[in-house]
C-alpha cells in the first residue's frame, strides 16, 4: 500500500534517516525510535505536510506529492496523541467530523454518513456513549472516539502519532489489541508510532525502527523487543 | 457644596469683628456704590471696611455661594482666606467669556492664564492675549495645577461646577472665585456682571455709564409681547438628541424680547432640555423660525444646512428662509456678545424685518 | 437539527415583530395607516413624518444587519482562535477600525458624501485588518488563549491612548463628531448607504457560510482540520477578510458596538443542537439581529437618552457572564 524509495529525510538540513526501499501492506505496524529520531516527521511526510525529503513515497503506486490535500483526506486518516476539542461536542458530533472530506461546503450529513458512523460505533464498542459529551469522557474513551473518527473517515491507511502516550497501561494494551483486530478484519494499514515496545510482539504484523540515521523493518521471525533492545544496547 | 460652609463662617467672622457701633459712625466707602438691578447671581455688599463680592446660585440650580472680600484699609484684619488688601492684579480665567468683561476695562493684561486659548478665535482679544503672553492652563477641561502655579495668579475665576478642581486649586494656595454669568435669565443681567468686574478693577463709573446706556437701548427695542405666530425652535442636534435651552434661559429671553415665541415655551428647567430628534423633526415643520448658534465654516449657507440632514428641507423655517444663524466660529458671540445684548437684539429684529438699515454683528438670516 | 430550524424560524419571527414595534413606536405618534402609506411610496400630511418613518425603517434594517454581522464575526473569531471569549470588540478588531476612523475624522480629512463613506470604510478595514494580522502573528508564538485576549484588550487601550493624543490636536467640532460616533447608533444612514451596508454585511456573512466546512473541521484543531482536507491558509484568509470587513463597516457606520459579537455566538451554541456552521452562522446572524433591533428599540424607548453602546453593554454583559458560568465545565481551559 505504501512504498518508499530512496528516502532521505532531514530537518533544518540535519539528516534524520535514510530509507532505500520499503514496501508495506495491510496490518498493524509500529514505528519505534528514540525522541527526535524522526518518527513524527516521517508520519507528517506521509500526510504531505512535511516536504523536506528527497526520494519518493507512493500511496497505492501514486506518488504522494501528486495527491492534493483534499484527495488525501479520503485516503489517509490520522490520530494524534491528544486532541483539544473546542465546543460542547457529543461523541456523535466528533464522529461526524470524520465524514467531512466527503461532504460539500455546507457539510450536510447524509444517510450514508450516518450508516458508517453507526457501523464504526458498533465495531469499536462506543455506540452506548454516542450522545455523551466528549469533554466528560476519560482519556482512554476520548482516544477511542478519536480512533473511531479516523475509521469513520473510511480510509485504507490510518496514521497514529503516539496514540497511547497519555493512556494508562491497561488502556494501552486494550487499544493496541483492538487496533490489531480492526486492521486484520477490515484490511487496513494502521501505522502508529510508540515508545511502548512490550506489546509489539503480540499484536504487530511488522515493526519499523529508526536508529543510527536508518529506518529499517525488523525481521518478523525474531522477537521485535529483542531486536529493539539490542539496537538501543539495552540488556 | 460642603466646602463653602467654612468659607461662610470665615466671612461672618470677618463681619463680626466689626464693632457694633460701626453703623453709627458710618464712613462712606471711597468708591461710588453700584446698584444691581437685573442680575440674581451676584451681590456687592458694602460695609465700612470691606466690599464683599458674593456670587451665588440662582433658584433652581445646584446650590453654591462664594465670596470675595476686598478690604478698604489695612488697619482691619480679617482672617478669611479670600480677602484682598489690594485689588487682584493677576488673573486666571476658566472661561473665555470672562475676557469680554475684562477687555471692557482694558485689563486683558491682567489675564496671565486661560482655559482653552485655542478656542479664542482670531481678533482683537486674541491678539492681545498673544502680546501679553497669556498661558494655557488647562488640558481639555482639566485645570493643570502646575501651569496655574507658574502663572501665579492672585485670583482664579472658575465655573461653579468644577468643585474638585477648585478644592485642589485652593489647597495649592490659589484663591478662586466662582463666576456663573451664564446662569442668568436675562441678557441685561448677564451684562450686569460687568459691575462685579468693575469693583475688582475699580472702574465703577465706566461700568455704570455703559450699563445704563445699553439698558436704555435694549429696553427701548424690546417688543411688548412674544407673538405666538412667530414660533421658533433652537439649535442643532447632538447625535440623536437636540439639546435646547430651557424656556427661562437668557437666550430665549432675548429672542422673546425680539417678539419671537419659543416653541418649547412650557418647558422650564435650569439649563438645557433634551428633545429626541423625532420630536424636533415633527415640530420643525410647524416652527416659523429656527435659531442656530453653531460652529460652521465662514460662508455657511442654507443649502449646506440642508445637506447636513435632508429632513431640514421639510422645516417651515428652511422653506421660508427664516433660519437665523450665529456662527460661533467667526463671530464673537461668546466674547463681546456677552456685553452687547442690545446689538444681538437688533440683529434679531433686523432678521425678522422689524428694523431696516442696519448691519448685523452676531446673527444673520441664512441665505 | 430540526429543533434548530424551529429556533431559526422563531428568531426570524421575533426580529420581524421587534422591527414592526420599532417602526410604530416613538415620541411622535404616527397612525399605522400613514406608516404603511409612507413605506409603500405614498405621501402623508405631515411632511416630517416621511422622514421619521424612513429613519425608523433604515435604523431597524441597519440594527438587524449590524447585529447579525457582528454576531457572525464573533462566531468566526471564536472558532478560529478557539476562544469562547473572543469577539471583534475583545480582540481589538473594533479598536483597529476605530483608529482608522479616528485618523480620518480627527485628522481633519473631510470627504463629502459617498467618497466620505468609502474613505472611512477603507480606513476602518485597514485598521481592523492590521489588528487581525498582529493577532495572528502573536497567536503563532503564544498558544495560551488568555494571552491573546489580554493582547486584544491592550490593543484597545493602546488605541484609546493614541486617540487621546489625537484629541489634543483636533479642533472642537472634530472632537464632538468623534464623541457622538463613539456612543454608537444605528441611525443616520441614508437609503443608498443603507443598501451598500446591507450588501456588504450580507455578502460577507454569506461568505462565512461558504466556509462552514472548514470551520467545522477547526473544532478538532488545525492539525486534525488539515488531515480532513481543510485548506487552513485559505480559511485563515477568509476568516480575516470576513471579520475585518464586517467589523469595519459596522464600526464606521454605527460606532464601536461592543458585546453583541461575544454574547450571541455563546448563546446560540447553548441553544442549538447542530455543530454544523452552515446552520450556526445563520442562527448567529438572526440571534445578533434580535439583539441589534431590541437594543435600538430600547434606545428609542428611552427617548434616545441611553446611547446604543450603553444598551448593548447592559444586555450583553450579563449574557456573557451567565454563559461563562454555564460553559465553564466544557471550556475548562481557555
Amino acid at each position: 500500500m505504501l512504498k518508499f524509495k530512496d528516502i532521505s529525510l532531514s530537518v533544518n538540513k540535519r539528516l534524520l534517516f535514510n530509507l532505500q526501499q520499503l514496501d508495506i501492506s495491510e496490518g498493524l505496524l509500529a514505528l519505534v525510535g528514540r525522541n527526535g529520531s524522526g518518527k513524527s516527521s516521517f508520519i507528517r511526510s506521509i500526510l504531505n505536510e512535511f516536504e523536506e525529503y528527497s526520494g519518493e513515497i507512493y500511496l497505492k503506486s501514486v506518488p504522494l506529492r501528486q495527491i492534493t490535500k483534499s484527495e488525501l483526506a479520503e485516503k489517509i486518516a490520522v490520530v494524534y496523541s491528544k486532541v483539544d476539542v473546542f465546543g460542547d461536542y457529543t461523541v456523535e458530533d466528533i464522529l461526524k467530523l470524520g465524514r467531512l472530506p466527503y461532504q460539500n461546503r455546507f457539510a450536510i450529513t447524509s444517510d450514508q454518513d450516518n450508516e458508517i458512523i453507526a457501523r464504526v460505533a458498533n465495531d469499536l464498542g462506543i455506540k452506548d456513549f454516542l450522545s455523551r459529551k466528549f469533554t466528560e469522557l476519560s482519556d482512554g474513551e476520548k482516544q477511542l472516539v478519536m480512533i473511531g473518527r479516523a475509521f469513520v473517515q473510511d480510509t485504507d491507511l490510518i496514521l497514529m502519532d503516539e496514540p497511547t502516550a497519555f493512556l494508562d497501561l491497561v488502556n494501552r494494551s486494550k487499544l493496541i489489541k483492538l487496533l490489531s483486530e480492526l486492521a486484520k478484519n477490515q484490511n487496513k494499514l494502521i501505522l502508529f508510532s510508540t515508545h511502548d515496545i512490550d506489546l509489539l510482539d503480540r499484536y504487530c504484523s511488522s515493526v519499523l525502527l529508526i536508529d543510527n540515521n536508518e529506518l529499517i523493518e525488523l525481521q518478523s521471525n525474531e522477537s521485535y523487543i529483542n531486536q529493539i533492545k539490542s539496537a538501543f544496547k539495552i540488556t | 457644596m460642603r466646602c463653602f460652609l467654612p468659607l461662610l463662617i470665615f466671612i461672618s467672622s470677618c463681619i463680626n469683628h466689626q464693632p457694633q457701633e460701626s453703623d453709627n459712625n458710618f464712613i462712606p466707602s471711597p468708591k461710588s456704590e453700584l446698584e444691581i438691578v437685573y442680575a440674581k447671581g451676584f451681590e456687592i455688599n458694602y460695609t465700612a471696611n470691606h466690599t464683599v463680592l458674593v456670587s451665588k446660585s440662582i433658584a433652581g440650580n445646584d446650590y453654591f455661594r462664594d465670596s470675595l472680600i476686598l478690604q478698604h484699609a489695612d488697619n482691619e484684619s480679617c482672617s478669611a482666606f479670600k480677602s484682598f488688601f489690594e485689588m487682584p492684579r493677576s488673573l486666571n480665567c476658566q472661561s473665555s467669556t470672562h475676557l469680554a468683561y475684562i477687555d471692557f476695562f482694558d485689563q486683558l493684561g491682567t489675564v496671565k492664564g486661560l482655559c482653552g486659548i485655542e478656542y479664542v478665535h482670531p481678533g482683537k482679544i486674541n491678539d492681545e492675549l498673544v502680546i501679553n503672553g497669556t498661558q494655557e492652563v488647562c488640558l481639555g477641561e482639566n485645570i493643570q495645577i502646575e501651569s496655574v502655579l507658574k502663572t501665579n495668579p492672585d485670583l482664579f475665576m472658575v465655573y461653579p461646577f468644577a468643585i474638585s478642581q477648585v478644592e485642589s486649586l485652593e489647597s495649592n494656595g490659589i484663591k478662586t472665585f466662582m463666576i456663573a454669568e451664564y446662569l442668568e435669565t436675562h441678557p441685561l443681567a448677564r451684562l450686569e456682571w460687568l459691575k462685579l468686574f468693575a469693583v475688582i478693577f475699580e472702574q465703577e463709573e465706566k461700568a455704570n455709564a455703559y450699563f445704563n446706556e445699553v439698558e436704555e437701548e435694549y429696553n427701548s427695542l424690546t417688543q411688548m409681547e412674544p407673538d405666538s405666530n412667530k414660533k421658533f425652535i433652537f439649535n442643532l442636534p447632538y447625535g440623536e438628541n437636540w439639546f435646547t435651552p430651557s424656556a427661562n434661559s437668557l437666550i430665549v429671553r432675548l429672542l422673546e424680547d425680539a417678539g419671537l415665541y419659543y416653541f418649547y415655551q412650557n418647558e422650564v428647567g435650569t439649563e438645557n432640555i433634551t428633545h429626541p430628534q423625532e420630536q424636533v423633526w415633527s415640530d420643525g415643520t410647524k416652527a416659523d423660525y429656527w435659531v442656530i448658534i453653531a460652529d460652521r465654516p465662514d460662508d455657511f449657507s442654507l443649502a449646506q444646512l440642508q445637506e447636513e440632514n435632508s429632513v431640514y428641507t421639510s422645516f417651515k423655517a428652511v422653506k421660508n428662509h427664516q433660519v437665523i444663524f450665529c456662527n460661533s466660529r467667526t463671530s464673537d458671540y461668546f466674547l463681546t456678545g456677552v456685553i452687547e445684548p442690545h446689538l444681538m437684539l437688533k440683529d434679531i429684529l433686523y432678521a425678522t424685518h422689524k428694523i431696516d438699515n442696519y448691519t448685523p454683528k452676531y446673527f444673520r438670516l441664512l441665505k | 437539527m430540526n429543533k434548530d430550524i424551529i429556533v431559526l424560524i422563531g428568531l426570524v419571527l421575533v426580529v420581524f415583530v421587534l422591527a414592526l414595534l420599532n417602526l410604530t413606536t416613538g415620541v411622535v405618534k404616527i397612525p399605522f395607516s400613514d406608516i404603511f402609506d409612507v413605506l409603500t411610496g405614498g405621501s402623508v400630511e405631515n411632511e416630517s413624518w416621511s422622514y421619521i418613518i424612513e429613519n425608523r425603517f433604515n435604523r431597524s434594517i441597519v440594527g438587524i444587519v449590524a447585529g447579525g454581522g457582528l454576531a457572525v464575526a464573533g462566531l468566526l473569531l471564536q472558532v478560529f482562535f478557539r476562544n469562547p471569549l473572543a469577539g471583534p470588540g475583545v480582540l481589538g478588531v473594533t479598536s483597529g477600525a476605530s483608529l482608522g476612523v479616528a485618523l480620518i475624522i480627527l485628522g481633519g480629512i473631510t470627504l463629502e458624501g459617498i467618497a466620505g463613506g468609502l474613505g472611512l470604510f477603507t480606513a476602518g478595514v485597514i485598521g481592523a485588518f492590521l489588528v487581525l494580522l498582529l493577532l495572528l502573528f502573536i497567536s503563532r508564538y503564544v498558544k495560551n488563549q488568555i494571552t491573546l485576549l489580554v493582547v486584544g484588550l491592550m490593543l484597545g487601550y493602546f488605541v484609546s491612548a493614541l486617540l487621546n493624543v489625537l484629541f489634543l490636536f483636533a479642533d472642537q467640532s472634530e472632537t464632538r463628531e468623534y464623541v457622538i460616533w463613539g456612543l454608537g447608533s444605528f441611525s443616520g444612514l441614508k437609503n443608498l448607504e443603507m443598501i451598500g451596508f446591507v450588501l456588504v454585511v450580507g455578502i460577507s456573512s454569506f461568505g462565512a457560510v461558504l466556509m462552514a466546512k472548514g470551520l467545522n473541521g477547526l473544532a478538532l484543531g488545525q492539525e486534525y482540520a488539515k488531515s480532513l482536507g481543510i485548506n487552513i491558509r485559505t480559511l485563515r484568509v477568509g476568516v480575516i477578510v470576513v471579520t475585518s470587513v464586517i467589523a469595519a463597516i459596522v464600526t464606521v457606520f454605527c460606532g464601536p458596538i461592543s458585546f453583541i459579537g461575544i454574547a450571541v455566538p455563546q448563546l446560540i451554541r447553548l441553544i442549538s443542537t447542530s455543530k454544523n456552521h452552515a446552520f450556526l452562522i445563520p442562527l448567529c446572524f438572526v440571534g445578533g439581529s434580535v439583539l441589534g433591533i431590541s437594543s435600538d428599540l430600547l434606545v428609542r424607548l428611552s427617548a434616545n437618552s441611553l446611547p446604543l453602546n450603553t444598551v448593548t453593554a447592559m444586555i450583553g454583559a450579563p449574557i456573557i457572564i451567565w454563559t461563562i458560568i454555564k460553559l465553564n465545565k466544557s471550556f475548562a481551559k481557555i
